[in-house]
């Protein structure tokens, strides 16, 4: 399949012909159905679906979380197929930034701890002057020495964008980032991320089933039961609910 | 409700397993000492009485009487033989033994039969039991030497073990004789068989009467009814070790206690969704708890099962190795039902709280993701108060007991019971600061130390249950690790002060009397390792009798040498004998002392340098007693400790039989001998205590990994390698170990001190000697850290196996 017009750099996350089986025999489901997508440099991609599309197994095999059953991702150039764990979790920790929906921090630790956290795992010293541009930027300057108890939900999340942007990663992938959050708290965070990915230039694969969250981005990837049925390019909220829409019939 | 509850238990196995393993250990401990203690003690009886083991009737008397022509016109009785037992000193290839020698028993009376070899007829020839012939290490046709370099051969070799105290054999008539005992009419024991089947009670009538014309010493009674007397006699002789078994048991049942109350409580807060659930769809909050009661009750009654048959299975192989195992276990029926009970009722009591607390779920609980169980840090100022008041009655005892003379040992005890029950009553409120503090240290070692030393704080009164049951197990070692050392170095204090010999060496001859040392083995003696100084005095045995005793003893001639050997300056007039304190306190203030060629009146002298079995007199007096036998008794002096050993073997080596071998050394040896087994023994039962705290370790760490999946999850994606992951959980269970571990080694360390002090001033020991055998002591210390990593290697696998996505998907 030839890469899609659009992309006028160098793609900085590729997907070949993915497969994810679970189960075996009768069982067994196919979560991805051979998937091929690439991702530019610097872009903001929404993935978006239905329940059981696959969604979310396709960024896990993205971000080197699981493995695919057949298929090739590449990284940044590098190949995930053939690394062993501890190169997994190697290039997770220096090269990958997550958000999840929830539970994003660590209990016991400060905003602050935390945001530095994939550093200190690598050994790491932080940039003081990078780490302060980023904590501003996301409005977290007064809460550093809070623990995630004593913040709010946003908040909370605006630590988790902080910290995968710490690493300068290759991707962030950030998985259903307000799905927890009211809609107010859910805008402001997509524009912190928005603005990370034209101010920073950082690449961000965002997993969402929110048409108004994936209007955000520059592009949207349409999944269902494990393959790519759509691919809009900037597109607006409606647009992508008549996509979604045509999925239905 | 049960059978949900039971259904509980079968679903989820591994949750339990812990706290069935924790209530298994002790109540096997429980039931394990009592079916040993029973079995040893039964077969101590047995084997004291073997000679009537194999009779129906019993007859005893004060008159010597031959039972035979009288048994054998009666009807229905068709054997008799006396009972009669020899001690004898054997020697074999390795060791001396004092084995007890029965007349060989008629056929029908025998209890025991031959595995080899044959009964033995001469006057040389003896059978021997098998722990006999293991202890002697012979077997049949092998010579060994009686009394007297008599060679006597092993005829034959019964299957009977003996128990560990005693040793049995047989011999014939004739050995008997030739000692001058009479073997038909005789005193004493008489085994009677009767026809099987025959009435007891009226054979015992007949016999009795028609023994009547011998005086009313003679008693006919059924040999069972003496045999059970026996058998409750010599159980109730080892009573004693049950109870101190038992003590030790009621520790690790504690322990154990305080464990399972702590896997309760974390279970409860992780199952606060079903619980939760339970009251959103209808239950009330007593059905609730109701249903968790249920589920301790099982788990006590599984523990319980489990506890009794392993400590039978343990009982019996101990029993096996001693060899009391021969006579059949003994099965107090009672007791095992009191360790069952035991079990079940620690378990549902250590539950019971746990439960009430954790069962006040609200229902809108079920419906909200679950928390990660933090709990705020409430200071008690209840809790504080009652510590406070155990403290403060604990410190009073203990001005107490340093102050006073009489009750300083028990007010000690008291003292230390209040002291402990403070310090773990009042743990929530020290021990979280405790692991702050080493968290601080812990954390400068590295991100994973950190994230470890965070995480071992975020639940105080978990992390605080786990540690205090370490905190008393390892309290009670070090207190008695302490108090042993202690004990050890003011025993070996006081020895050396009382006694300035070190090595004291009487020769004897063959009757016992006073014999020269041969030249070369004098000259041996002076040269043995560690030997720095020796002394050969003339001695001569006589006896020393005032109004009321009379007593034999060595009697050494006074040499101007010993003051520079001994360092006792104590000099000896002619009218005057030296004899040891004791001895000093209840003889007269005269004694006249016989010796062979004459006698003197002397004046008593208290001296350390004369001991219970040997005085001193001068020179001159030596003479007027007896032939002075020069260079009977050696005085050995070994100044270096470390060197003693050594010495003492080699100068044992030398002496062999032919003489006595005593000193302070001898007693410094002896004194560390049994300190060092009961030590040792202590300690490995209350190990098995320890072993229960660790397993709380492990489980309260289990536990809480399963509490952080998503976390684990979430910092295996954010690029914490596995192994990372592994350690992170090593570092928490050393961090909590180490905070127990330290708490009960400050307390034991001050619990040993304290009764030792009072032991000494209760004992009017001179002077206390405080020690701690640091090797011994850091050692456990090592070994209860690391054995806390080993508690978290499953627990971490369990949580780096889990794969990131499959807990991060769980939303």
């Amino acid at each position: 399949m030839t890469l899609p017009t659009h992309l006028q750099s160098e793609p900085i996350a590729v997907a070949t012909d993915l497969v994810k089986t679970y189960g075996s025999g009768d069982a067994a489901v196919r979560a991805l159905d051979g998937v091929t997508v690439a991702f530019a440099k610097g872009s903001f991609t929404a993935i978006m679906g239905p329940s059981g599309s696959g969604k979310s197994t396709l960024m896990h095999c993205l971000a080197g979380l699981d493995r695919p059953t057949a298929g090739e991702v590449t990284l940044a150039g590098r190949g995930l197929a053939n690394l062993s764990d501890r190169e997994l979790t190697a290039v997770r920790r220096d090269h990958v930034g997550f958000v999840f929906q929830a539970f994003n921090l660590l209990p016991t630790l400060t905003a602050a701890q935390n945001i530095v956290l994939p550093l200190e795992l690598a050994g790491r010293r932080p940039d003081a002057s990078a780490l302060a541009d980023i904590v501003e930027s996301l409005g977290l300057t007064d809460r550093l020495s809070h623990l995630p108890s004593q913040l709010s939900g946003g908040q909370q999340q605006r630590v988790a964008i902080a910290r995968a942007l710490i690493t300068e990663p290759s991707v962030v992938f950030a998985d259903e980032p307000t799905g927890a959050l009211d809609s107010r708290s859910g805008h402001h965070l997509l524009g912190y991320l928005r603005a990370a990915c034209r101010n920073l230039g950082q690449t961000i694969v965002m997993v969402t089933h929110d048409p108004n969250a994936a209007a955000y981005a520059d592009r949207t990837v349409l999944l269902s039961d494990g393959r790519i049925v759509d691919d809009l390019s900037s597109p607006d909220a409606d647009a992508i609910l008549a996509a979604m829409k045509l999925l239905g019939a | 409700m049960l059978k949900q509850a039971l259904a509980e238990v079968r679903l989820h196995p591994g949750r339990f397993v812990s706290t069935i393993l924790a209530v298994a250990i002790s109540v096997a401990f429980l039931a394990g000492s009592s079916v040993l203690v029973a079995t040893e003690g039964r077969a101590e009886g047995m084997s004291t009485n073997l000679g009537i083991s194999a009779a129906d009737l019993v007859v005893t008397s004060e008159e010597a009487l031959d039972l035979r022509p009288i048994v054998a016109q009666t009807p229905g009785l068709t054997a008799a033989h006396p009972v009669l037992q020899l001690t004898e000193p054997l020697r074999g290839e390795r060791e001396s033994v004092l084995v007890g020698l029965y007349l060989v028993p008629a056929e029908q009376l025998r209890w025991a039969n031959l595995t080899a070899g044959r009964w033995p007829e001469a006057a040389d020839e003896i059978a021997l039991s098998r722990g006999g012939a293991s202890a002697l290490g012979v077997t049949v046709g092998a010579v060994v030497t009686a009394a007297g370099d008599e060679r006597v051969t092993v005829v034959g070799v019964t299957d009977e073990p003996g128990s560990a105290f005693v040793r049995t054999g047989y011999a014939a008539a004739d050995r008997f004789v030739r000692n001058g005992l009479v073997t038909d009419a005789v005193p004493g024991q008489w085994a009677v068989r009767a026809q099987p089947g025959a009435d007891l009670a009226a054979l015992a009538q007949v016999l009795g009467s028609k023994l009547e014309e011998y005086g009313p010493t003679v008693v006919v009674r059924p040999a069972a009814d003496v045999r059970a007397e026996a058998l409750k006699q010599s159980t109730r002789g080892v009573e004693v070790f049950k109870y101190l078994l038992w003590t030790f048991a009621v520790v690790a049942l504690v322990v154990g206690m305080i464990t399972v109350a702590n896997t309760f409580a974390i279970t409860l807060a992780q199952r606060r969704r079903q619980i939760g659930l339970l009251r959103a769809v209808g239950a009330s909050g007593a059905q609730v708890r109701r249903r968790f009661l249920a589920e301790a009750v099982i788990l006590g009654v599984l523990g319980s099962l489990v506890g009794v048959a392993a400590g039978i299975g343990l009982a019996a192989l101990a029993a096996a190795y001693t060899g009391s195992l021969f006579w059949g276990l003994e099965f107090p029926s009672a007791e095992l039902w009191l360790a069952f009970g035991a079990g079940v009722a620690s378990t549902t009591a250590a539950a019971w709280l746990p439960i009430i607390r954790g069962t006040r779920v609200h229902p809108l609980e079920a419906l909200q993701p679950a928390l990660t169980g933090e709990e705020q840090r409430r200071a008690s100022i209840v809790r504080g108060l009652i510590c406070g008041l155990l403290l403060a009655g604990g410190a009073a005892l203990v001005a107490l007991a340093l102050a006073g003379r009489e009750n300083a040992f028990l007010e000690a005890i008291a003292a230390g019971a209040l002291i402990a029950l403070g310090v773990l009553f009042g743990a929530p409120l020290f021990v979280p600061g405790l692991l702050r503090s080493t968290g601080t240290l812990v954390g400068r070692w590295g991100t994973v130390a950190s994230l470890a030393a965070k995480n071992s704080e975020r639940n105080p009164r978990r992390a605080t249950a786990t540690a205090t049951a370490l905190m008393l197990a390892v309290g009670l070692i070090v207190t008695l690790q302490v108090g042993t050392a202690s004990a050890r170095e003011t025993m070996l204090a006081e020895i050396n002060r009382t006694k300035p010999v070190d090595i004291a060496v009487t020769w004897q001859d063959a009757d016992g009397g006073a014999a020269a040392i041969p030249e070369a083995k004098r000259t041996a003696l002076a040269m043995a390792p560690g030997v720095t100084d020796s002394l050969a005095l003339a001695a001569v045995t006589a006896l020393l009798t005032d109004q009321e005793s009379a007593q034999e003893v060595t009697v050494l001639g006074y040499d101007p040498a010993i003051a520079g050997l001994t360092g006792v300056p104590d000099g000896v007039g002619d009218d005057e004998i030296l004899v040891g304190a004791n001895q000093a306190e209840y003889l007269a203030d005269v004694v006249r002392v016989k010796g062979p060629k004459g006698e003197r009146e002397l004046r008593v002298v208290a001296s350390k340098l004369a001991d219970y079995d040997s005085a001193l007199v001068s020179a001159g007096t030596l003479a007027e007693l007896g032939t002075p036998i020069a260079g009977a008794v050696m005085w050995l002096s070994v100044p270096e400790r470390s060197a003693a050993v050594d010495a003492l073997l080699q100068v044992h080596e030398l002496a062999g039989d032919s003489a006595q071998v005593g000193g302070s050394v001898v007693e410094a040896a002896q004194v560390e001998q049994v300190l060092d087994l009961l030590l040792a023994i202590t300690t490995a039962l209350l190990g098995v205590a320890v072993l229960i705290a660790l397993i709380g370790v492990s489980n309260t760490l289990g536990l809480s990994v399963l509490e952080r999946t998503r976390e684990s999850a979430l910092l295996r994606a954010l690029g914490l390698q596995a192994r990372s992951l592994r350690l992170m959980l090593t570092v928490e269970a050393m961090q909590v170990t180490l905070v127990g571990v330290l708490v009960g080694l400050v307390s034991g360390t001050f619990f040993g001190w304290l009764g030792i002090s009072s032991l000494g001033r209760t004992m009017r020991v001179q002077e206390v000697r405080f020690a701690v055998n640091v090797p011994q002591t850091l050692g456990m210390l090592a070994l209860a850290v690391l054995a806390a990593a080993l508690a978290s290697v499953l627990p971490g696998r369990r949580a780096a196996k889990a794969s990131p996505t499959e807990a991060l998907a769980d939303i």
